[in-house]
């Protein structure tokens, strides 16, 4: 069994995260072959063995091939569960107060897959073996191990907790259908009746205002009129005509139906019910409909029958809203009531302004669409209205038209915004006289760039600032004690561009696709500790970046190596964080400074990016060569604080 | 065995002389019950388990969390994935009777009516079994270790260790203290009335002491056990004497009890050391020592930090067991031993919970055996032979290897 114990030992001391799996399947291959368990039982003592020993990396992968086996072999089950359970819990999840070896990183992720199995062997085997479960309790309630995510991924992944999800979605689905269906018919049984009073009030309103007569008509000349209208109404006063009550069929108002003082009331009666109708009736049987319409009709069998119900119900208040229409009954107004409540006011408002003509004639504005003539006067009234009055006075808005508010600095008028659009938008392509050869060289020269504030002070001479005749000083304008203006020397700071460093577009410049790091200044302070700018070529305290030995003395020689190191930490720093992007903000005088990017630095950059590289290139040769394991050193001696300063003493004293 | 069984066929062997043997195998085959597991409801160590003499088939449970549960344990429902479950049928919950941690639990020996328990809150209190509520109460002034009632009938006392220097004698008739028995030391931690002698009485002290008493004399102490002397000390192992080593607390007697003959005093100190003591009139002596052996593979959980272990000892009661006298000696790791009283000699270890086992309670007639632990569960053991696996289960204790693995 040698043989066993040198598989096992290189499975186990990869470092990887995962098992390899050619030796694996060899291992499980030797397993399964032997009948008599006995190869079983020594892969599980020399799996422990693997287990006990004090790295995280190990533990890690001996986990992992303890669960390859453990799902596999009713014998391995067994000897864990009544031989090792406890020293198992101590070595995987620190148990019993035992601590989880180094390294750090490795033991958070052990503890993780440690919880993420054992919740998956309890729900598969706690049955079959009962000490599991005693284990989880264990775990779970005195140890108080979080098995919430491990549970989460178990259930999120495991057939039978994805059909137990489903079949209680399925009962949740039909649970709230029913609980719909209840609602709607309870819903309905209060609200019908009222609306078939109403309905009903409507029709009873329409047959008084347009008689309703069947089967008596003749000659449809009014077809020729053509203007066309409902079958019935025509009907009914063709009817109407032959009962020799003489009706005069206006070809412009072909309904003989105005709103006069005789009929008031009536029409009264129908704005109600039609008021009714539109806000509270109509959505409500629509979202009956829609409720029932989703209900499965399994559910009940008067689904089918109460969605139809709901439907004439829906048809006949269409048809009750639509005879209103015909009828001239002004819909808008309750349509939108709410969202221009400030026009009713309007109206209460005029009216007490208005003369009763100018009522008489809004009376005829609500008839609606039929009367033309009236309409049209409408229209032109509002237009007038529009032009004449000055804007109503908004409350949201109250900036909105007030004359004051144009002299605001800050506020943008949608006129002026719109003219500005234009402007802006691109000038067309056949330019003015080619009479400026000037123009069009500097034009060839002039450097693209992004609009930006210094471009919009540009052209500017001077800036109004502070209109208010108080004395304010401001921030960053200043005070504008003499002219409300702005000073000649601020206005010259906002011509300035602002140009961020981006490390990526001078990675790009450089042509190389690594992530530059911007160092430290490391200067030694006078509290001990280095300073921590980390400026591109030069700290404002400490001069140019250098290199600098571990006590932040200058040094040449002797330094790659620390650095080496520094920059991997670095590296790992930054990988674990976000993408930095370190930017400066420079400033130039004018756009024509763009040059501002110092070449030298940037060549300085340059270089030092490509000694890292060599040096980058040289430790991949010493990984090379070191022997193949990515197996973390925990024994090394962790440098602190005090062990520095003693080291720098030391040297100190020499 | 084989042997036994051929010649048992063949007439030669008498079934008196197959008992042992069969027996020691029943008791040694224990493991964990698969089919039936108690439900979780203690949340802190659970101190006590007592298993009612009547009908065998009640169980109370006590322990640090205050609570008390009652179990019928022919009653199981059957819970998720294939196992019975056993839930509490009623209780006393948390910190609606004692205040402190429940140390001892006990039934009124006759029948299911009446239990009482003692507590780190210094009180003894008796509770009505049928509606769980509390019908009298005893202050000690002292925290209780353990109490025991004498099972003869004869009077109505319950003997009451605590940490106090004496061992007091509640009297359930009155409502009063009866009397109290100077034990001069740091207090007692296990009582044992004799099951054949109703006024004899038998002391184990936190220093290591042990004492017999006759409760009907004013010069009431009988004996002081002490080391062995004579042709009756067969272990030649180093044997501890209670007087020499008073004062070192790891000496403690864990718990003791009588041999159903009344005869024999076994002692099981905390250090895991059971001694059985010959009583004879005056005489006292020393049949064994036996330092139980406790295995290695859980000395993770720390033992001996028990300051209290709650054994049980069962006597052929059970058809395949009859003829054997056992103990079921918690260790204070996660082991139970298993120990044959009659000879001496260690069965079994049984391994199962997580944390320091704390009490064992045996069920007799139906051969379970009930542990409780620090982790709060209450464990089921039984012999395997007696379990009918369902298909899942034997299913999921088939291996499992994939075809391409061959």
């Amino acid at each position: 069994m040698t043989g066993l114990e040198d598989l096992i030992t290189e499975l186990t001391t990869t470092g990887l995260e995962t098992l390899d799996p050619e030796k694996l399947k060899e291992l499980k291959a030797r397993c399964r072959a032997d009948i008599s368990d006995d190869t079983i039982t020594t892969a599980f003592y020399l799996a422990f063995k693997a287990l006990n020993k004090p790295h995280a990396q190990i533990r890690l992968s001996s986990l992992q091939l303890i669960n390859e086996l453990f799902v596999r072999s009713h014998a391995f089950r067994s000897l864990l569960v009544e031989q090792k359970l406890p020293e198992f819990l101590s070595l995987t999840f620190g148990a019993y107060g035992s601590d989880l070896p180094l390294p750090k990183t490795y033991s958070v992720k052990l503890l993780q897959l440690a919880a993420k199995l054992f919740y998956e062997w309890v729900e598969r085997y706690g049955f079959a073996y009962q000490r599991l479960i005693y284990a989880f309790r264990y775990l779970r309630y005195v140890e108080k191990v979080d098995f919430r995510a491990a549970a989460k991924e178990y259930k999120s992944l495991d057939p039978e907790w994805i059909r137990r999800r489903r079949e209680m979605h399925e009962k949740n689905r039909r649970h709230y259908m029913e609980w719909s269906f209840y609602s709607v018919q309870m819903n309905m049984l209060k609200r019908k009746s009222e609306m078939v009073r109403v309905i009903r009030t409507m029709q009873r309103c329409f047959s008084i205002l347009v008689p309703d007569i069947d089967g008596l008509f003749d000659e449809p000349e009014n077809k020729a009129e053509g203007i066309e209208f409902d079958d019935d109404e025509i009907l009914a006063v063709m009817a109407a005509n032959r009962h020799a009550i003489s009706v005069d069929i206006d070809p412009e108002n072909v309904l003989e139906t105005s709103e006069s003082e005789q009929n008031g009331a009536v029409y009264d009666v129908l704005r109600d019910c039609l008021r009714s109708c539109i806000k509270v009736h109509q959505s409500c049987v629509k979202t009956w409909i829609d409720k029932l319409s989703r209900i499965e009709p399994s559910i009940d069998a008067d689904v089918s029958e109460m969605l139809a119900v709901a439907r004439n119900v829906e048809n006949q208040i269409a048809d009750a809203v639509a005879k209103c229409r015909d009828l001239g009954i002004d819909t808008s107004c309750i349509e939108n009531v709410r969202i221009d409540s400030s026009e009713s006011e309007d109206e209460f408002e005029d009216v007490t302004e208005e003369t009763a003509a100018q009522a008489g004639q809004r009376l005829r504005n609500r008839k609606g669409r039929l009367d033309h003539s009236d309409t049209s006067k409408a229209t032109k009234r509002t237009s007038s209205n529009r032009n004449n009055y000055p804007p109503r006075q908004n409350d949201v808005f109250s900036l909105l038209h007030d004359p004051a508010a144009k002299a605001d600095p800050t506020y943008m008028d949608s006129r002026r915004l719109h003219e500005l659009r234009q402007s802006i938008a691109p000038p067309p392509p056949v330019n003015d006289s080619p009479s400026n050869p000037i123009e069009d060289r500097l034009r060839e020269i002039a450097p693209v760039v992004d609009f930006g504030p210094d471009l919009l002070y540009w052209s500017e001479d001077s800036i109004p600032v502070d209109t208010s005749g108080l004395e304010i000083r401001h921030r960053f304008l200043g005070s504008a004690r003499d002219q409300p203006t702005i000073s000649g020397q601020t206005l010259d700071r906002l011509r300035m561009r602002a140009v961020p460093y981006d490390s990526l577009v001078a990675q790009q410049q450089a042509g190389t696709t690594e992530r530059p790091v911007i160092k430290a200044c490391r200067a030694p302070l006078k509290n001990g500790k280095l300073c921590t700018r980390r400026d591109l070529v030069k700290c404002p305290f400490h001069g140019l970046v250098i290199p600098r030995d571990e006590q932040g003395n200058p040094s040449g020689g002797g330094y790659v190596q620390e650095e080496q190191e520094q920059e991997q930490e670095q590296l790992d720093n930054t990988s674990q964080s976000q993408p930095a992007r370190v930017s400066t903000v420079a400033t130039a005088e004018k756009v024509s400074d763009l040059g501002w990017q110092d070449i030298d630095a940037l060549q300085r950059a340059k270089e030092e990016r490509e000694k890292q590289q060599q040096r980058e290139q040289k430790r991949d040769k010493k990984r090379k060569e070191a022997p193949q394991s990515a197996l973390l050193k925990i024994n090394k001696k962790q440098t602190k604080t005090r062990d520095r300063l003693k080291k720098a003493l030391r040297s100190f004293a020499k | 065995m084989d042997s036994l069984v051929r010649g048992r066929a063949n007439g030669d062997v008498l079934i008196r002389a197959m008992q042992p043997t069969v027996s020691a195998r029943v008791l040694r085959s224990l493991a964990l019950s698969e089919t039936t597991r108690m439900a979780r409801v203690h949340t802190l160590p659970v101190h006590s388990l007592a298993i009612d003499r009547a009908l065998n088939r009640f169980m109370l449970s006590a322990g640090a969390d205050t609570s008390i549960q009652l179990y019928d344990l022919d009653c199981s429902e059957t819970a998720v994935a294939c196992a019975k479950q056993i839930a509490p049928k009623q209780q006393v919950p948390s910190g609606a009777g004692h205040t402190r941690l429940v140390t001892s639990i006990e039934w009124y020996f006759a029948d299911c009516g009446m239990f009482s328990t003692g507590s780190f809150d210094n009180t003894l209190r008796v509770w009505d079994a049928s509606n769980m509520t509390e019908a009298c109460r005893f202050d000690l002034e002292a925290r209780v270790n353990r109490h025991q009632m004498s099972t003869t009938g004869a009077h109505m006392l319950i003997a009451v260790a605590d940490e106090s220097e004496h061992v007091r004698l509640c009297d359930l008739a009155s409502g009063a203290f009866a009397q109290s028995l100077p034990v001069h030391g740091q207090g007692t931690n296990a009582v044992a009335w004799s099951p054949t002698e109703p006024y004899v009485l038998a002391t184990g002290g936190n220093d290591g002491s042990l004492k017999l008493w006759d409760i009907r004399q004013a010069d009431s102490q009988l004996q002081h056990f002490s080391a062995p002397s004579g042709p009756n000390a067969r272990n030649q192992s180093p044997v501890r004497s209670g007087t020499q080593h008073a004062g070192s607390l790891d000496k403690k007697v864990g718990d003791m009890f009588f041999v159903k003959d009344g005869a024999h005093l076994v002692s099981i100190g905390i250090d895991h050391r059971l001694q059985k003591w010959l009583i004879a009139g005056s005489q006292s002596a020393l049949l064994f020592d036996l330092q139980i052996s406790v295995s290695s593979s859980s000395s993770m959980v720390n033992a001996g930090s028990a300051k209290s272990l709650q054994a049980t000892y069962t006597s052929a009661s059970d058809e395949l067991t009859a003829g054997s006298e056992v103990a079921f000696i918690p260790n204070g790791d996660t082991t139970v031993a298993v120990i044959d009283i009659a000879n001496g000699t260690q069965m079994a270890l049984l391994d199962g919970h997580l944390s320091q086992t704390l009490c064992a309670a045996w069920r007799p007639g139906h051969l379970e055996l009930f542990t409780g632990g620090a982790d709060g569960n209450i464990l089921k053991w039984c012999p395997p032979a007696r379990e009918m696996l369902s298909e899942a289960q034997k299913r999921a204790q088939k291996d499992t290897w994939s075809e391409d693995e061959s």
